[in-house]
């Protein structure tokens, strides 16, 4: 068997979906609340039974392209000069309903519904800390937002923006649009929220980061796909000499 | 190669940006201008692996998936309401407003249009109307023999008339407000259109809660700021540049693979 061969091959598989991910996060550098992807790559260790002979001589390792995660680097909070723009300073996500259910999100940059409801950009209702919809009344015009997300107007405190957090926020299910799903974790209060008004978090990606990793990315594919001309080569020089022999 | 496609809808989206901003580049000297924001959202999601999906027959379960993004898409461009800086004109029927509102301009077709422009003149006939000649709502007549043209901070058109000690209200200017603001539709010529996502304009006379007060003689400079806009600017086009460049990356490496023997 050619085992040479498919191990490279499988880092050159790897390779290519790691700048996959580097290129999504160069795409979303604006994108606010965007939170940068990491790919995760493991040894995968295939084991051959038969052969005898020391440990080491028994396994052979293939890269195994395994997961992606989620930087959680807060992104830089820009002014944006809209009253009803809030950032979220720390941890948190902001819930909104969605059609498809509560979905959780860090761009913050809401505006009020034709119906007088807080929302985000989609038109979904950005919800309070008992779950409910932030209902604004035209008359309502001097809006505040304090750090701890109540909403007040001249006519008295309008609702508290919800801000939640999970155990294991790696598992939350990015859907685009800059909604995360929950995927089966319960969404826990937080217990001190920070937000800012009037900001939006941009996106955590640092773009010069990026492109010297997509350059790295580059080489290390050359080296790879040398490694397997070279390999190639190896197994034709074989084969010429065996029939050389023969001859 | 899906690199590929991912840098191109990252490359678009920089076009938009750099569009939006030389249209607010174009307008920093438009009465009443509001600038405007390209806003960006991620595209879905392919799941190479789902969270939680089981990792061995032991019941181990994956902590994270994988996921591979598909780039960028441009969400929504926004429009900023800051005010905008006041300029004096000395002309006595340019009008600004200090706070929220929008004058009501009667279009030819019928439909009421908002603006925030209070470049105003008057028509041959006396009448108060923006520099296209729409009249402005609810239409001021201002008899010909009047002397001097006051409009207070609250909209009243007060005309001094010879012979006359106290000077005569000819109308009140009404501003109009919205739920949502971001929801009118611009139609150039600095006017904009209620739509269903504006909600209905709501009618007062300036000062009212909620109302900005009038300024005569005063007229809105757009919002824009230079410096912000040169700096998003070159942001843009290295943004830009980058998305590029991964094109470049992802093209090598697919020449790599095909030179492969």
């Amino acid at each position: 068997m050619d085992s040479p061969s498919y191990i490279i091959l499988s880092r050159l598989t790897s390779q290519l979906r790691a700048s996959q991910v580097t290129a999504h996060n160069l795409a979303n550098a604006d994108t606010p609340g965007f939170r940068a992807a990491r790919p995760i790559f493991a040894e995968h260790l295939a084991r051959q039974g038969r052969v005898e002979g020391p440990r080491e001589g028994r396994e052979v390792a293939y890269a195994w392209d395994r997961a992606t995660w989620r930087d959680s680097q807060p992104g830089a909070i820009t002014r944006t000069g809209n009253p009803l723009d809030v950032a979220i300073q720390g941890d948190g996500f902001f819930t909104v309903e969605t059609p498809r259910g509560e979905r959780f999100t860090r761009a913050g940059r809401f505006a009020m519904g034709a119906n007088g409801q807080l929302v985000d950009h989609h038109g979904h209702a950005v919800l309070n800390a008992n779950g409910q919809p932030i209902a604004i009344a035209p008359n309502d015009t001097q809006i505040e937002i304090s750090g701890d997300g109540t909403i007040r107007s001249e006519n008295g405190i309008l609702g508290r923006i919800r801000l939640v957090r999970f155990d294991n926020e790696q598992a939350l299910q990015s859907e685009g649009d800059r909604l995360f799903a929950a995927a089966g974790q319960e969404p826990q209060e937080v217990p001190q929220p920070r937000m800012v008004q009037g900001a939006v978090e941009g996106s955590n990606v640092v773009s010069v980061l990026e492109m010297t990793r997509m350059m790295a990315e580059l080489r290390e594919f050359q080296m790879a796909t040398q490694f397997l001309e070279r390999e190639s080569e190896r197994q034709q020089s074989a084969i010429d000499r065996l029939l050389r022999r023969r001859a | 190669m899906r690199s590929l496609h991912i840098a191109a809808t990252g490359m678009l989206a920089q076009q938009t940006n750099v569009e939006v901003i030389s249209n607010n580049l174009a307008n920093m000297n438009t009465t009443g201008y509001k600038r405007r924001r390209a806003e960006f959202q991620d595209l879905i999601y392919q799941n190479l692996r789902r969270v939680g999906s089981q990792s061995s027959d032991a019941g181990t379960v994956l902590p994270s998936g994988a996921q591979v993004g598909l780039g960028v898409r441009t969400a929504a461009i926004y429009r900023i309401s800051e005010q905008g800086n006041l300029q004096q004109t000395e002309n006595r029927f340019d009008l600004a407003i200090r706070g929220n509102g929008y004058f009501q301009v009667q279009l030819p077709t019928g439909e009421v249009a908002y603006t925030r422009d209070g470049t105003f003149s008057l028509s041959p006939e006396g009448v108060i109307v923006t520099a296209e000649g729409f009249v402005v709502n609810p239409g001021i007549n201002v008899p010909a023999a009047a002397r001097d043209v006051t409009i207070n901070a609250s909209g009243e058109v007060l005309v001094s008339l010879d012979g006359q000690v106290a000077p005569q209200n000819v109308g009140q200017i009404q501003t109009a407000i919205f739920a949502n603001e971001g929801g009118l539709v611009a139609m150039g010529d600095n006017l904009f259109l209620a739509t269903p996502a504006s909600g209905e304009a709501q009618a007062a006379a300036p000062g009212q809660p909620g109302h900005g007060t009038l300024m005569q003689g005063f007229i809105e400079t757009s919002n824009v700021n230079t410096v912000q806009e040169i700096t998003s600017l070159i942001t843009a086009q290295r943004a830009y540049e980058m998305n590029s460049r991964i094109i470049t990356a992802s093209d090598e490496m697919l020449s790599t693979l095909t030179r492969l023997r």
